[in-house]
């Protein structure tokens, strides 16, 4: 069986949404399944993917992606994808860090579905927003033609189905694999002050750090004993710098940088605070639930499937100063509950992370390849719906023109 | 006293956004001062205003904003305020849908510091997103030399401050004028079913109407007696129609276009719901008040500094299904109340709604011209901000002034 793999990220060497992918791929190596990447020329695979770097496994770079129109013309002229599709997958992977990804490489729907490979797409992260309406229809048909829709977290299916006014009767939800070879409970650290430890790329547009910095900042939270540390890197630096010295907070604000060792950060840390304006599901608050550290969570992606507010966590109800304030205020004053929820929370991550995320993704692309019906067929819903198989193309004819 | 009013709107006819210094304008005019106003081609000024439309008030009309280096380069060769400031205003009321719109226009901040011609920022809408790297600085230095910064919430100032990790010495908050000539209670209608109101513009990814369908979608509330009507028009619609018909409550939801008469709407409806993911402080939810209904709000922009928690309405911590649908739900519960408290709602904001709006705008305009230094000097943030700012400043002064006095020596000649 030949699996092909197509992750839409661009424009970045490497992140959380791509580690799916490549996990399976390293299961799909061990198996001896034959494996093809298409992947942007920038991208810098961890050495962790030994498979990856072997030379069984054809890696296709892709020039970058260009601007709306431009991309359009020299895709017709060169499409970035010509090389994955000619070696004549069985299966395709199609990883997107946001839901909508694919759309913006005009010809890649058109390929899949003139190509009538069976399809798995992973969406890593959804925006829970309003969608532009021109690009509400192809979302739909790529969506429906797929084998299966893969999702990280319940809520960010529900955000979907609502901006597609549509149900999404092959969606399922997957899980992302932990970077932890050791999972065993870090011992819970001693030192004097309280220590926040905030595990994200410094992308605050997603990542809200300035929501925690504004909570921070207040006079009650300024007259307090805590240090926070912010492990990533990203765009926002220089102005989460800048904000910490406005709020007048600087002198308790460190810039760890990205850390490798998830488990040296749960060392010297108690608390992981979370104030994102959207997730999937953090993949950080996995790993520190699996470390036993509790979390203060913003309500969006998968994060209140995994905390139970005031059971293993707090979960702040909106991305905003006032509600994660409040949820923060909730926890700061649960301190001496913090080692007994975070070992709850231990256990409840224990029983539900998916130890083999990459068996279970792979699992998927066989059904996908063995489901002998084209990918159209397996979607009742599509069959039902006549505005659009009147736009469908049968394979036979488009590729004959090709 | 020459007033000049820019605003940067673009691409619509006409939106709340332009209530307030059109209202300013009409006060302008009634005290005899000169006015011009500089407004995009697309304008279409309301019959409301009629002093715009008869009193020679030059309107100068601007063509579109271009594609944003496209636009860099137009406005090099033909500014697209030209006209405004050849006009020479005393004063410049800058009024934006969007905070950081200015920016946008490149020929619009250096005329601005060029004239050195003091002036007032209005923001009618802040987001409560993170900040813009790109623009911060530049966004900044505007804000920082303008007379006054307007907003219409002390959360969206808040969200500013922290977008530009700066405090804004100059900002304030005003309130917008209210549509309605008659501020007598409208009787409560005693018809059934419930009919809940949404009074918006259908933009769902600020409205959020995509929210409230949602969760009158859900079972529990597809299984209750009630009606949804919305009342505005937009790009929305069609999606918004599909989205009724996604969750199966197409027959019990109506859209009614854009009414003009804001009371005929409460004649009918008992309760305003307003599921918006970002607002400045939407009149809608003033109007509602004033005509006594209670109203489910979200706490973005100025909602929650008009409605009470479980007094006057309900507001929502988020802008998401399960948040809104809780305080949707605690409303349901206690439908009896709803009448009593819209009269309070109405007390509420008979104290607090400012009935001369355009006035207030007006005064701090006329104080801008009075107070004799020049913009900069006005914000004491950035006289005490360190030596190499204050050089800035300074050596921003002297060329201001040097740049001034040949223009007004250009025109005397040309006069």
């Amino acid at each position: 069986m030949k699996i092909g793999v197509i992750s839409t990220a661009s424009h970045t060497p490497w992140g959380g949404s791509e580690e799916l992918w490549a996990t399976m791929v390293e299961e799909a190596f061990k198996e001896r399944l034959e494996v093809a990447v298409s992947i942007c020329h920038k991208a810098s695979i961890p050495s962790k993917f030994s498979a990856l770097r072997h030379v069984g496994v054809r890696v296709f770079r892709r020039r970058p992606l260009l601007r709306g129109r431009v991309e359009r013309i020299v895709s017709k002229i060169a499409s970035p994808f010509r090389e994955i599709f000619r070696w004549k997958p069985d299966v395709l992977c199609i990883n997107q860090g946001s839901t909508y990804q694919s759309l913006l490489y005009s010809d890649l729907l058109d390929l899949i579905y003139s190509a009538g490979i069976p399809y798995v797409v992973v969406c890593q992260y959804n925006d829970d927003r309003i969608l532009s309406r021109d690009i509400r229809h192809s979302a739909k048909e790529f969506f429906e033609r797929a084998f299966r829709v893969a999702f990280i977290s319940r809520e960010n299916i529900k955000s979907v189905e609502r901006q597609l006014a549509r149900n999404l009767a092959n969606a399922i939800v997957v899980q992302n694999p932990v970077n932890l070879s050791d999972i065993s409970a870090v011992p819970y650290s001693s030192s004097g002050s309280v220590c926040i430890a905030n595990v994200a790329r410094l992308d605050a547009a997603y990542k809200g750090q300035d929501i925690l910095l504004e909570v921070l900042g207040s006079p009650l939270w300024r007259s307090r004993d805590w240090r926070l540390r912010l492990f990533g890197e990203g765009q926002d630096r220089k102005y989460l710098e800048a904000l910490a010295q406005h709020y007048g907070i600087a002198g308790r604000v460190e810039f760890c940088g990205h850390v490798n060792d998830i488990r040296s950060i749960w060392e010297v840390n108690h608390l992981l605070v979370l104030p994102s304006r959207g997730e999937g599901t953090p993949l950080a608050l996995v790993e520190a639930m699996l470390c036993g550290r509790l979390a203060v969570v913003t309500d969006v992606g998968g994060n209140s499937e995994w905390i139970e507010d005031g059971r293993t966590g707090f979960v702040a109800e909106a991305p905003t100063a006032k509600s994660f304030g409040a949820a923060l205020e909730r926890a700061w004053l649960a301190q001496a509950d913090w080692q007994q929820m975070a070992i709850q929370g231990c256990e409840d991550a224990l029983i539900k992370f998916d130890k083999s995320a990459g068996k279970s993704l792979l699992k998927i692309l066989r059904d996908a390849a063995h489901s002998s019906q084209s990918n159209l067929l397996t979607n009742p819903n599509y069959l039902r719906d006549e505005s659009v198989s009147t736009r469908y193309i049968p394979p036979a004819i488009s590729s004959s023109g090709r | 006293m020459k007033i000049g009013v820019i605003s940067t709107m673009n691409g619509l006819p006409w939106g709340g956004s332009e209530e307030l210094w059109a209202s300013m304008v009409e006060e302008a005019l009634k005290e005899r001062f000169e006015v011009a106003v500089s407004i995009c081609h697309e304008a279409a000024i309301p019959s409301k205003f009629p002093s715009l439309q008869h009193n020679g008030v030059p309107v100068f009309r601007r063509r579109p904003l271009l594609w944003r280096r496209v636009e860099n380069v137009f406005s090099k060769i033909a500014s697209p305020f030209r006209e405004i400031f050849s006009w020479n205003p005393d004063v410049i009321c800058i009024s934006q849908g969007w905070t950081y719109e200015s920016l946008y226009f490149n020929a619009l901040l250096d005329a601005l510091y060029d004239a050195a011609i003091p002036y007032v920022v209005l923001c009618q809408f802040s987001s409560d997103d993170a900040g813009h790297g790109e623009i911060r600085d530049a966004a900044k230095e505007f804000f920082d030399r303008a007379f006054r910064v307007v907003f219409v919430s002390r959360k969206n100032l808040k969200s500013v401050e922290r977008q530009l990790a700066h405090t804004l010495t100059n900002g304030i908050v005003l309130q917008n004028p209210v549509n309605l000539s008659d501020l007598s209670a409208v009787p409560y209608s005693s018809s059934v079913p419930l009919s809940m109101a949404n009074v918006a513009r259908l933009r769902a990814a600020y409205k959020g109407q995509d929210i409230l369908l949602e969760v009158l979608g859900s079972p529990l509330w597809r299984g209750r007696d009630w009606r949804l009507r919305f009342y505005g028009e937009g790009q929305d619609r069609k999606y918004l129609e599909a989205l009724a018909q996604h969750y199966a409550i197409a027959d019990r939801v109506e859209f009614c276009g854009y009414v003009n008469d804001i009371r005929s709407i409460w004649q009918v409806n008992h309760l305003l719901a307003l599921p918006s993911r970002g607002e400045g402080t939407p009149l809608a939810l003033v109007e509602g008040m004033l005509c006594g209904r209670p109203a489910v709000v979200t706490d973005v922009g100025g909602n929650a500094e008009w409605i009470d928690d479980e007094q006057t309405g309900f507001v929502a911590e988020a802008p998401t299904a399960k948040s809104f649908g809780a305080a949707l739900e605690r409303a349901w519960l206690v439908q009896a109340d709803w009448q009593q408290m819209g009269i309070q709602g109405r007390q509420k904001a008979l104290i607090k709604f400012d009935k001369s709006a355009g006035k207030s705008l007006l005064k701090i305009l006329l104080d801008a011209i009075h107070s004799s230094q020049p913009n900069l000097l006005t914000n004491p943030d950035s006289l005490i901000d360190g030596i190499t700012r204050r050089g800035r400043a300074e050596a921003w002064n002297d060329e201001s002034r040097l740049i001034g006095l040949i223009r007004n020596a250009q025109l005397t000649v040309l006069r």
